[in-house]
């Protein structure tokens, strides 16, 4: 497990504004053993966040433990995760064979029969030149290096923004065999929600060097429903709503669109209770749970749906 | 497998990826020194036997194993080699997308430090070993190596890699302060140079601003070694195989090394690409460079204004210094900001910058620190030295004509007459603050005293000892053996006589003429030295102050080309006996051995005479040195400011002057002007085809109108030059010079 508490971290800019907040008494759980997907605009803390989980920044103040030991220059602990950044590094002149060799020797547990089987599935030549690969070959191969790496934690920043459909199933895939065989928890760290949507099991949103929202997508679902509905007479609106927690009230003549915060069983109950001439509850998408969420708090989610 | 086992093979399995990333590093290396050391062994060789007899063959190529394999020609290369692969290996730094790779690994940071540290070490060392060991071996097989060479080779093998380790090592802290390749390189020249560099600007300010200050930096300071903080400087200043040096180098390797290391340790990975990497340490940086810059800047005004001292002069060096405090702020600022814009950012600095500077220069023009007015307590001093010009050559302990006269006072002067020299050194300071606060023209003797003291150290100042300094003090002093052995060359002639044994000769000289003794030179010499030292028991102030010199005496010898010491080429030079009326064992010397020339000056052919007085207390002269002045131009050649000429053409003026004078290029080592402040100089114009022969003997050397340059009798307008003996000028030429 990693556990983050009260992460703070500011960068000197230089400039005149000296001092930025990069992340504000952050405190988040990532549970192994399941994706985890960590969300939010630029400049808000995610890749900061990540490379302090993964010991390549020190944090002002706070702590990251994996698996209980400290991760800046821990050795034991680092053993533990692998990294891919946004835009992942190899030797000049370097081939997926020479990467190969090289992170066979610093992870112990490098499956190197597995990697030349993946390199062949993912159509990548060995002994090519890695600078002629195109930037989503790149990631890709940088995906598979992390996944033949046998880490237990698999930290990717933005690394999926990169991938095209038919290859990030294949990677869910490769996730979903590794997490089943030996317990690898795969952080994934994004600006696109929807990305994240079908492969995530636990969201984390970030805003402004702040968690706004840490939680499972199903509970997240689970908890909050919408409704489409039509009032039977005027002053029923304000009588049947008092009842339950609106999150949203959108109206286009007589027709409200609703989203309530409740089990779905509790506001079915509540609203049979009362005389409607148009009542429906409709499936909610992750994204409409996260606007939702987001816009009680003033913060515009659209952003990250757009992509 | 045991931990130790592990740990090995962890170490071997890092430096093999190292070298495996570093490859064209090694082979680029490699490639250099096998130019160098076997291409440049291998041409010079076939060089040799190409266009050499047998004669000169072997002492050539033992020339040329010198050279290449013991010379510091790979010094520099080494120096970039440093600098080169220091950066090279720690540059991951200054790339996020790097620093996000290898950070990253499960490797520890120490770990990965030292294992990069030490590689950039081997991949230089190693190569450079191992080629120029094999070409060393290929240069022994045919037989152009000796003992001394092979151990010249294995000390400047030491001497260079040490220079390579500490120069490495400055440039890894470079790196480790700085957070991108191009200001890490500028760091690493500041590192460097920081010290000498402030040397040179506080010795240029202190020779600027100090009368008393004894300069020439430059020069081999052997009795104070000269150390710096620079290993270039320490290895450039190790020619005489001291172990200071090296040991210095070694030191500044190792605190380098390990102040790399603690930076590094507190360094943040996301200070990639900023100019400094520590946020601490940047104010304190940017203010020092910006304060060294601008009191480099400060010193060239300095030497514009040329020493003047006035209210006007130190206003307009205060500008100055606000001024460039300001233009160098913003200049380093906008440099270390990568952005012009930027360079209005942190104005405060310019206040520091502007007050330090402020502090130097005021504190140094008003000797604040008392420079000028210091005279060691006698108790604390061992012994002291007192320099003044004499132009004699001076060895050193390796047969080089390089030794200056401070150098061998330094050595061989040992006055313990405390009392003497403590009042004299009080008087010559307190004339030289007088004369300083005047700014006055130099009214004494310019003299150098050492005290050497009882701490170790040596300090030097120049004095000018006022010419009505009292003689009795003088005489005491100079007269003095301990003065006379740290003045007169042959009371030290063990180097000579080592190392000069060729074609010795004993030559007199005197008006351009010569006579010289040939054959059995070594015991005359002895003898000449006998009656010269008998003589010098008259030897004091009072006779260098009025005495008449009647030309010198050498002692001439060549050195022999020998590849048994470290000096490889020929040479010749003397040891000189300047003699005086009144020397009569000396005299007597000449005379038996039939060198002796008539000192009597005929006015036979004598066209003109012209005589010049300088007035030293003329209101047009400013500052303290001679050098100073501006010219201006006669028909003749040049007259200062303070200097009067007339010209005789009677022949009787022409009898009485030229039986007052003697033909200057003797030393009259204590000579000074008139009761009234006026030095006079003679110049002699002959009539075509008049002038004198230059030898009387036979001789292939000289010719009559031979080269000006080697030769003081004659000047470049063809007159020669002539003094008054002391104290008799003729009546008319006073008369005629102050109307």
């Amino acid at each position: 497990m990693i556990e983050i508490r009260d992460l703070y971290k500011t960068f000197d800019t230089g400039g005149k504004e000296d001092v930025v907040q990069a992340l504000n008494g952050i405190s988040l759980d990532i549970n192994e053993s399941q994706v985890f997907g960590l969300i939010g605009t630029n400049g808000s803390g995610k890749s900061t966040m990540m490379r302090i989980a993964a010991g390549i920044y020190r944090p002002d103040s706070g702590s990251v433990s994996i698996d209980g030991r400290e991760a800046f220059d821990n050795l034991e602990a680092k053993k533990n995760v692998f990294f891919i950044a946004d835009e992942p590094y190899y030797h000049t002149n370097a081939t997926p064979e020479l990467m190969k060799n090289y992170y066979s020797d610093i992870y112990e547990n490098f499956d190197k029969q597995r990697f030349d089987r993946l390199l062949d599935d993912f159509n990548l030549k060995l002994n090519r030149r890695i600078a002629t690969f195109s930037k989503g070959m790149k990631k890709q191969l940088a995906v598979i290096i992390g996944v033949c790496a046998g880490t237990k934690y698999l930290m990717m920043d933005e690394t999926f923004d990169g991938l095209d459909p038919v290859m990030r199933q294949a990677v869910k895939s490769l996730f979903a065999n590794d997490m089943e065989t030996r317990g690898l928890t795969p952080i994934i760290a994004s600006h696109n929600l929807r990305e994240l949507e079908d492969i995530c099991e636990n969201i984390g949103l970030l805003h402004k060097g702040g968690v706004l929202m840490s939680q499972n997508i199903e509970d997240i679902k689970l908890g909050i429903q919408k409704i489409q509905c039509v009032f039977a007479n005027d002053g029923d609106e304000q009588k049947i709503l008092s009842g339950v927690d609106v999150m949203l009230n959108e109206k286009r003549g007589k027709l409200h669109t609703l989203t309530i915060r409740g089990r779905r069983e509790d506001v079915m109950a509540h609203f049979n209770g009362f005389e409607m001439t148009f009542f429906e509850m409709l499936p909610l998408t992750l994204e409409e749970a996260f606007i939702s969420e987001t816009e009680v708090v003033g913060y515009d989610v659209k952003k990250l749906i757009a992509g | 497998m045991t931990s130790k086992s592990s740990s090995l093979d962890k170490f071997i399995k890092f430096q093999t990826n190292i070298l495996r990333e570093r490859m064209w590093q090694l082979v680029v290396v490699s490639f250099l020194f096998l130019i160098y050391y076997i291409g440049g062994s291998a041409t010079a060789v076939f060089f040799i036997k190409t266009n050499y007899t047998d004669k000169n063959m072997q002492q050539s190529l033992l020339e040329a194993t010198h050279i290449v394999f013991s010379g510091g020609i790979s010094a520099p290369a080494l120096v970039c080699m440093a600098v080169a692969s220091a950066l090279l290996g720690f540059c991951y730094l200054y790339n996020k997308q790097k620093v996000d790779f290898y950070e990253a690994q499960p490797i520890k940071r120490s770990f990965r430090w030292w294992n990069i540290f030490l590689s950039g070490i081997y991949i230089v060392v190693i190569p450079h070993i191992v080629i120029k060991l094999i070409g060393f071996v290929f240069m022994s097989v045919i037989g152009a190596v000796n003992q001394f060479l092979f151990w010249g080779m294995i000390t400047s093998t030491l001497k260079a890699l040490i220079l390579y380790t500490a120069v490495y090592a400055v440039t890894t802290l470079a790196a480790m302060i700085c957070g991108n390749v191009i200001i890490a390189i500028m760091g690493t020249v500041v590192l460097l140079w920081w010290y000498d560099d402030l040397k040179l600007v506080f010795t240029g300010f202190a020779d600027q601003m100090y009368a008393t200050y004894v300069g020439d930096i430059f020069t081999s300071n052997r009795f104070n070694i000269t150390y710096s903080l620079n290993p270039i400087m320490n290895y450039a200043q190790d020619y005489q195989g001291e172990w200071q040096h090296k040991v210095l180098n070694v030191v500044i390797a190792i605190v380098a090394t390990l102040l790399a290391y603690f930076i590094f340790t507190k360094r943040k990975n996301e200070m990639t690409g900023m100019a400094i990497a520590f946020k601490p340490l940047r104010t304190p940086l940017k203010v020092a460079l910006a304060t060294t810059w601008t009191l480099n800047v400060t010193w060239l005004y300095l030497m514009s204004v040329d020493g003047r001292r006035s209210v006007g002069t130190v206003a307009f060096m205060i500008a100055v210094i606000v001024v460039n405090s300001i233009i160098v702020s913003l200049i380093l600022e906008a440099i270390l900001s990568f952005n012009i814009r930027a360079c209005l950012r942190n104005f405060s600095n310019v206040g520091i910058v502007a007050m330090l500077s402020l502090i130097v220069y005021l504190g140094m023009y008003y000797d604040v620190l008392g420079y000028d007015r210091y005279v060691p307590n006698s108790a604390k001093v061992e012994s002291y030295g007192l320099c003044r010009s004499a132009g004699f050559n001076y060895l050193d302990n390796e047969g080089n004509n390089s030794l200056s006269q401070l150098e061998y006072v330094g050595y061989n002067m040992k006055l313990t007459d405390k009392d003497a020299m403590t009042k004299l050194a009080s008087i010559a300071t307190a004339n030289t603050l007088d004369l300083k606060k005047s700014g006055k023209l130099v009214n004494g003797y310019e003299t150098t005293f050492l005290y050497r003291l009882a701490n170790g150290k040596t300090v030097a100042r120049q004095l000018i000892i006022p010419y009505n300094i009292d003689a009795a003090i003088m005489d005491q002093i100079v007269g003095s053996e301990e003065y006379k052995d740290g003045y007169f060359p042959h009371r030290n002639d063990g180097t000579f006589l080592k190392y000069y044994k060729d074609k010795q000769e004993i030559c007199y000289s005197y008006c351009g003429k010569e006579k010289r003794i040939k054959n059995d030179v070594a015991d005359k010499y002895e003898q000449l030295k006998a009656a010269y030292d008998k003589d010098l028991e008259k030897y004091s102030y009072t006779l260098m102050k009025n005495g008449t010199p009647i030309g010198s005496v050498t002692l001439e010898g060549s050195k022999k080309e020998n590849y048994e010491s470290r000096n490889y080429y020929a040479d010749s030079t003397d040891i000189e006996f300047p003699v005086y009326e009144g020397y009569d064992n000396t005299i007597a010397f000449l005379k038996e051995n039939d060198i002796w020339i008539d000192n009597s000056f005929s006015t036979e052919g004598i066209k003109k005479v012209k005589v010049t007085m300088i007035d030293h207390d003329s209101e047009n002269v400013y500052g303290l040195d001679l050098g100073e002045w501006e010219y201006d131009y006669d028909e003749d050649g040049y007259l200062g400011p303070g200097e009067t000429s007339i010209e005789y053409t009677e022949k009787d003026k022409i009898a009485e002057i030229m039986d007052n004078v003697y033909q200057s290029y003797g030393m009259r080592n204590w000579s000074q002007p008139d009761a009234d402040g006026h030095d006079y100089y003679v110049y002699v114009y002959y009539d075509k085809g008049s002038k004198p022969s230059v030898q009387e003997n036979e001789s292939d050397e000289l010719e009559e109108d031979n080269d000006e340059y080697n030769n003081d009798y004659y000047r470049e307008d063809d007159s020669v030059s002539f003094d008054f003996k002391a104290g008799q000028v003729p009546s008319f030429v006073i008369k005629d010079l102050n109307n």
